[in-house]
């Protein structure tokens, strides 16, 4: 039991380390789409691994340590507010939609939905900070945008756990 | 298929969300009432009923107060001039009131009896003329508040002498504009500019969020052109000047605010008074008045009322705003003939 | 759960792509026809800071540029005729600068750590919203 308990927080510390080594690796990558906060989402890629084979604590925990390391990185309350709130939004929608919806949704599917979510809510979050509307003004480009962005995202992340499922690398987890 | 709609569903109800706060188009509706034009900027859900609302209620009161047409509770009232006590509308009732007590507070520089001087002159008329002395001072003993008497109780008025002439021109306009905001408050309006004849009513604030701009007119240039800006919310906006309705002959110019003291054009050192003021109802009764005033009785005026802030500009065009509305105010004068006087 | 070999997209996948795309079509093509752009006439810009207006600029009388300067950020506002745009900003994001040139009525462009908004407004906007005479 001990064990499994040890494996768990290796494998919750290995993930976040990597979420917020993707995290900090995309900042490097800018987006043609003049939308406040949009990126491409890889740390999701991380998400996607956590949500399929940990439960739902782990995914929270994950989520947040990572939000939070980047904003200290990045020195930016607001963007520690924005991703905090659209990141934990984001992981909780695509949570539910895997375990309650995995017959009618893929990957690829939740990780579009996740990419909504978490886009909306920053330039909602935005809007609010800036006292003005800009949602509107946004929502359709956003809306393709976290579309093409989910969906590649899903991709890569679909790719990840069918090679970690194959190599049995997690297999404890999954069963605990 | 039930969870599909779950992403769905929180991009359409954001979306909706998004959809209805977008109410910055405004419904602008013109009419024309108490002889005037009625200009209504209104912001919101209600704005068409609201509109609609509003209009009427001025023609109403416009019917009520008038002593320009046959009919309403002015009109019968000063033909029952000396003749005992008249039921009356309460809303009347409390208009005169009102009306009153800026009659009282400004020492009778503001007086609603002096009807029978304006009729004398008739100046906004093309029978407008100068009277002779003897007929000013004939009537001048007509001129006097506190000849009205009122009895609230029983919604009832008199005036003690005959002739005497109540003329709520002066009024009327502020007491409507009061009576518009209410409407537009009872609608759950919290955004509007009203304009009537010149008496601007801001409510809340512009939709996006910052105070409603209201120009000062340039006494000596075409409407249209100010002198200044004054950023208000929720405060009603009135101007009295010497440019509104006047005439000429002899080379000299007549303009129609009347002294009752003196049954004449009042003889004020200010081309315009503008009053800025939580009600409606107040800003025009005291614009008239301080107007009368002139500017330094004006300005002292004013500081003892307290209620109340105020925009002068002098006949040597030199123009002077009391303390608690510098902030607010903005001098611009494309004119160029004006000097905004800071410190005095 | 199993994750199954499959390539094909589910049904809900299809699903939601295909109905968010037809949101933003829809939404798109409200913003372009019914929210009223005045092209021709007064060109105003109107920068807000901090929730308040801090510069309007007439974008229609405008020969020689003129560079508005906020301190956050060290950000720079070019106006010029016609057309306004952020030049330059020290904030993380930098979507300010990607918005690129405002230049029809009811462009915005945003820098949210700044708190700044640059949007051009229609004929609408005159300097007063109603005259007290």
């Amino acid at each position: 039991m001990i064990k499994v308990n040890n494996t768990r927080r290796a494998i919750n510390i290995i993930l976040v380390c990597n979420a917020i080594l993707f995290s900090y690796v995309e900042t490097f990558v800018p987006l043609p789409f003049p939308v406040p906060g949009l990126k491409l989402g890889l740390a999701n890629i991380i998400t996607i691994i956590a949500i399929v084979f940990l439960n739902y604590k782990d995914v929270v925990f994950i989520v947040v340590f990572r939000c939070m390391a980047m904003a200290f990185l990045a020195k930016g309350i607001i963007a520690l507010v924005l991703s905090l709130s659209a990141g934990f939004l984001s992981a909780t929608v695509m949570w539910f939609l895997y375990t309650k919806a995995y017959g009618i949704f893929s990957i690829r599917g939740i990780s579009i939905a996740g990419a909504i979510v978490h886009n909306v809510v920053q330039v909602i979050i935005a809007s609010i900070i800036l006292g003005e509307n800009i949602l509107f003004c946004y929502l359709p480009i956003l809306l393709i945008a976290s579309v093409i962005t989910g969906f590649f995202i899903g991709f890569i992340g679909e790719l990840a756990v069918k090679q970690i499922q194959k190599k049995g690398l997690l297999y404890k987890c999954q069963n605990s | 298929m039930k969870k599909i709609v779950f992403p769905l569903l929180i991009t359409v109800l954001i979306l909706v969300t998004a959809c209805t706060k977008n109410n910055s188009k405004p419904l602008q509706v013109d009419s024309f009432a108490m002889g005037t034009i009625i200009s209504l900027k209104i912001y919101g859900e209600n704005s068409q009923k609201t509109a609609n609302e509003v209009i009427e209620k001025i023609k109403y009161l416009e019917k009520l107060f008038t002593i320009n047409a046959p009919g309403g509770d002015i009109n019968k009232l000063n033909e029952n001039a000396g003749k005992g006590y008249v039921k009356l509308n309460p809303e009347t009732i409390a208009t005169i009131k009102e009306a009153l007590k800026k009659s009282v507070i400004s020492n009778g520089a503001f007086d609603i009896t002096v009807g029978s001087i304006v009729k004398l002159w008739e100046i906004g008329t093309e029978k407008a003329r100068i009277p002779s002395e003897n007929e000013i001072n004939k009537l001048l003993g007509l001129v006097n508040y506190r000849n009205v008497h009122i009895d609230e109780k029983n919604n009832c008025a008199s005036l003690e002498k005959t002739g005497q002439i109540i003329d709520l021109g002066g009024y009327a306009k502020g007491y409507a504009g009061e009576a518009a905001k209410e409407i537009c408050k009872k609608n759950g309006i919290s955004s509007a500019c009203l304009n009537l004849g010149g008496n601007v009513i801001a409510i809340g604030n512009r939709p996006d969020k910052n105070p409603w701009n209201i120009g000062i007119q340039n006494p000596r240039a075409k409407t249209g052109n100010y002198i200044g800006i004054v950023k208000v919310s929720d405060k009603a906006v009135a101007t009295s000047g010497d440019y509104q309705r006047c005439f000429e002959k002899n080379g000299k110019i007549f303009h129609h605010i009347m002294d009752p003291k003196t049954g004449k054009p009042a003889k004020s050192d200010l081309m315009s008074v503008t009053i800025v003021a939580s009600s409606a109802a107040d800003t025009d009764g005291l614009s008239t008045g301080t107007f009368v005033l002139g500017f330094d009785k004006g300005r002292n005026f004013i500081k003892q009322y307290g209620k109340a802030e105020a925009i002068f500009i002098t006949t040597n065009k030199k123009i002077y705003v009391t303390e608690g509305l510098k902030k607010s105010f903005i001098f611009k004068d494309e004119s160029e003939e004006f000097e905004y006087i800071e410190k005095g | 759960m199993k994750v199954k070999n499959s390539n094909i997209l589910k049904k809900g996948d299809v699903i939601l792509i295909f109905s968010i795309l037809i949101l933003a079509g829809i939404i798109f093509i409200w913003k372009a026809y019914f929210v009223e752009k005045f092209d021709v006439g007064e060109k105003i810009a109107v920068i807000m800071h901090d929730g308040k207006n801090i510069e309007r600029v007439n974008l229609n009388n405008l020969n020689n540029p003129v560079f508005i300067k906020i301190k956050d950020y060290n950000i720079v506002i070019i106006a010029e005729k016609g057309r306004i745009r952020f030049l330059q900003s020290d904030c993380p994001d930098k979507i300010c600068l990607k918005s690129g040139y405002l230049t029809k009525c009811g462009d915005k462009a945003v820098c949210v750590p700044s708190r700044t908004q640059v949007v051009i407004s229609g004929k609408d906007d005159d300097e007063i919203d109603s005259l007290s005479f």
